[in-house]
Parts: C-alpha cells; sequence; structure tokens
C-alpha cells in the first residue's frame, strides 16, 4: 500500500500571534532598479518543490539562537513572516506535520502561492537577518 | 508587435566554452550589419551568441551572463530542496526577454525559483515580474496586475506591450 499523502492540515495551536522564519538565499537578494536599495525577490517565498511540498520554515518559539540557527547556512538570511498574515490574510495552513525529529522547529506553510501572494508573504516579513549581497556581473 | 526578434543559438548555449575558464568575461557587442547587432555572453563555463535585429539593450550580454549563471546551480541552491534550472528553462527565459524589452528598458534582476524556473524582475515605480516556469508556461505580474499564459509565444507580445508602456 503507498504511504498515505500529508495533507498539511491547518494547526491552530501555531497561534497567529507567533512568527515563523525564513531563510532567504542570497540569490533572492536583489538591486532594486537604477538604485542602491536592495530587496528580497517574492520567489524566497515560493513552495519547496513542484511536487506540492510546501514552503518550509522555522518555528520563532523554538529558535532560541538566530546566529546558531544560520551558522550552516552562511551568507543566508532571515525574513520574520507572521503566522496571522500568511493564515488569516493569505489563507495559508501552517502545520509542523508531517515533523522532522532532527530539526523540531521545521513548519510548513501550505498553500497555493501565486505571484501577488508570494509578494504579500515577502511585504509581510521583515529581515531579521541581511543576505551576503550579491552584485550582479559589472 | 514590433520586430524585437533575435536568435540564440541552442548548440551555443552548451557547448561554447568561456573564453577564460573560471573567470567572467561578459560583454562583447557589436553592430555587425545595418539590421543586425550580435551580442556574445560568457559564463564561468558557457557561453552564447545573441543576434538581434534590434538594437538591443546595453545590459543584454551582462545580463544573458547572469542567466547562465543559473545553470551551476545545484539541485538544493537554497537549501530547501530547490530544483535545477534546465538549459530549456535558460533558453525560453532568454527568448522572453529579449522579446518584451527595447533598448531603453532598464537591467532586470535575474532569480532562480525553488521550482526550476527562472524570474525575472523590475523592482521601481512598479514592481514588475516574469516568472519563466519549467513546463513552459509563463506568468507575469505588474502591481496588483497577475496574469498566467500558457507558453512563452503567447505570453511575449502581451508582455512586451505592458513593458513598453512601463519604460517608455
Amino acid at each position: 500500500m503507498a504511504p498515505e499523502e500529508p495533507d498539511y492540515a491547518d494547526d491552530p495551536s501555531i497561534l497567529n500571534a507567533e512568527h515563523v522564519l525564513r531563510r532567504i538565499p542570497p540569490r533572492h537578494y536583489v538591486k532594486k532598479t537604477g538604485s542602491e536599495e536592495w530587496i528580497v525577490s517574492s520567489a524566497a517565498f515560493d513552495n519547496d518543490h513542484k511536487d506540492g511540498t510546501p514552503m518550509s520554515t522555522a518555528r520563532e518559539t523554538l529558535v532560541p539562537d538566530v546566529k546558531v540557527y544560520l551558522q550552516p547556512h552562511a551568507g543566508y538570511g532571515l525574513a520574520k513572516l507572521p503566522v496571522g498574515v500568511a493564515r488569516v490574510d493569505l489563507k495559508q495552513r501552517v502545520t509542523q506535520t508531517p515533523s522532522f525529529p532532527d530539526e523540531p522547529e521545521h513548519t510548513w506553510v501550505a498553500g497555493e502561492k501565486k505571484k501577488k501572494t508570494m509578494q504579500a508573504l515577502r511585504d509581510a516579513a521583515p529581515l531579521i537577518v541581511q543576505p551576503v549581497k550579491i552584485s550582479p556581473a559589472a | 508587435m514590433s520586430s524585437l526578434a533575435y536568435a540564440l543559438s541552442d548548440a551555443d548555449l552548451l557547448t561554447m566554452p568561456a573564453a577564460d575558464p573560471g573567470e567572467s568575461a561578459w560583454e562583447k557587442q557589436t553592430r555587425a550589419e545595418p539590421s543586425e547587432w550580435k551580442v556574445v555572453a560568457r559564463g564561468r563555463t558557457r557561453g552564447v551568441e545573441l543576434v538581434f535585429s534590434y538594437e538591443p539593450p546595453a545590459w543584454a550580454a551582462k545580463t544573458m551572463g547572469d542567466l547562465l549563471e543559473l545553470l551551476e546551480l545545484p539541485e538544493g541552491w537554497n537549501t530547501y530542496n530547490a530544483q535545477q534550472v534546465e538549459p530549456d528553462v535558460v533558453r525560453q527565459a532568454s527568448d522572453v526577454l529579449f522579446g518584451v524589452v527595447e533598448h531603453q528598458v532598464p537591467r532586470p534582476a535575474i532569480v532562480p525559483t525553488a521550482q526550476g524556473g527562472v524570474q525575472i524582475e523590475w523592482h521601481g515605480d512598479a514592481d514588475v515580474e516574469i516568472e519563466i516556469r519549467p513546463n513552459g508556461s509563463v506568468g507575469f505580474l505588474v502591481d496588483d496586475d497577475e496574469l498566467d499564459f500558457r507558453t512563452c509565444a503567447e505570453a511575449i507580445p502581451a508582455i512586451h506591450r505592458k513593458i513598453r508602456s512601463l519604460f517608455r
């Protein structure tokens, strides 16, 4: 018998007032057009895989030290997304099931992510750690 | 639609060597004939030659280099199981980009997507995003206006009109 597909049902025990953290790769930190300002691309807030695997994040309350959390990911930034915005405004489901024993903080943000949704997730999630800036080829 | 014709050799994308392996030598832009512009873009391990029937933007070679760089990304490059960007997707992204921009359009940012696609984006007075997906479909977002196209061929004329009006 084939294993049951996870349904990523919303878990209300993860409160709207909580936050989840999303790693931002330097590749997704881009220069604004004709400006010295930088912005996170909405592409950083997509689901993980075209097979339907949702967007991975970390439950902030289970990440005691963001420096330690980011240590294996040199150059990466970290964005802090309010659960309430994802769940209420953007109709996403937030859950820690299925879970990873070696990654207890891992949290899914599941649901369809059209381009507008990804932009809204980006706009709601300020950077708490800035990624390294990769300048475009000169 | 204006004649935004350009050509990219399929073979070149995979076989044309970089001039100096390990270094980035991006740009060589020459006007070959009165109605033809040739642009050679070289990445670290690959290069391409593009032929335009219109004067391409000054950043054409650099941005084609940015696109070629995406082919170097390993699977899982974003630490979240991201897909590799395949040559076909880069080819389609190049088709869309140089099918919708004109000389005066500013240089866009090029980013890979977790699904193995490519996103072309401008962040200025308006936020503009063009996403080329691995299945060949194209998403386009300008501010609140979101459009989806089944193919690049369908997307190019519609996006060209929008881009032209945005970057006059």
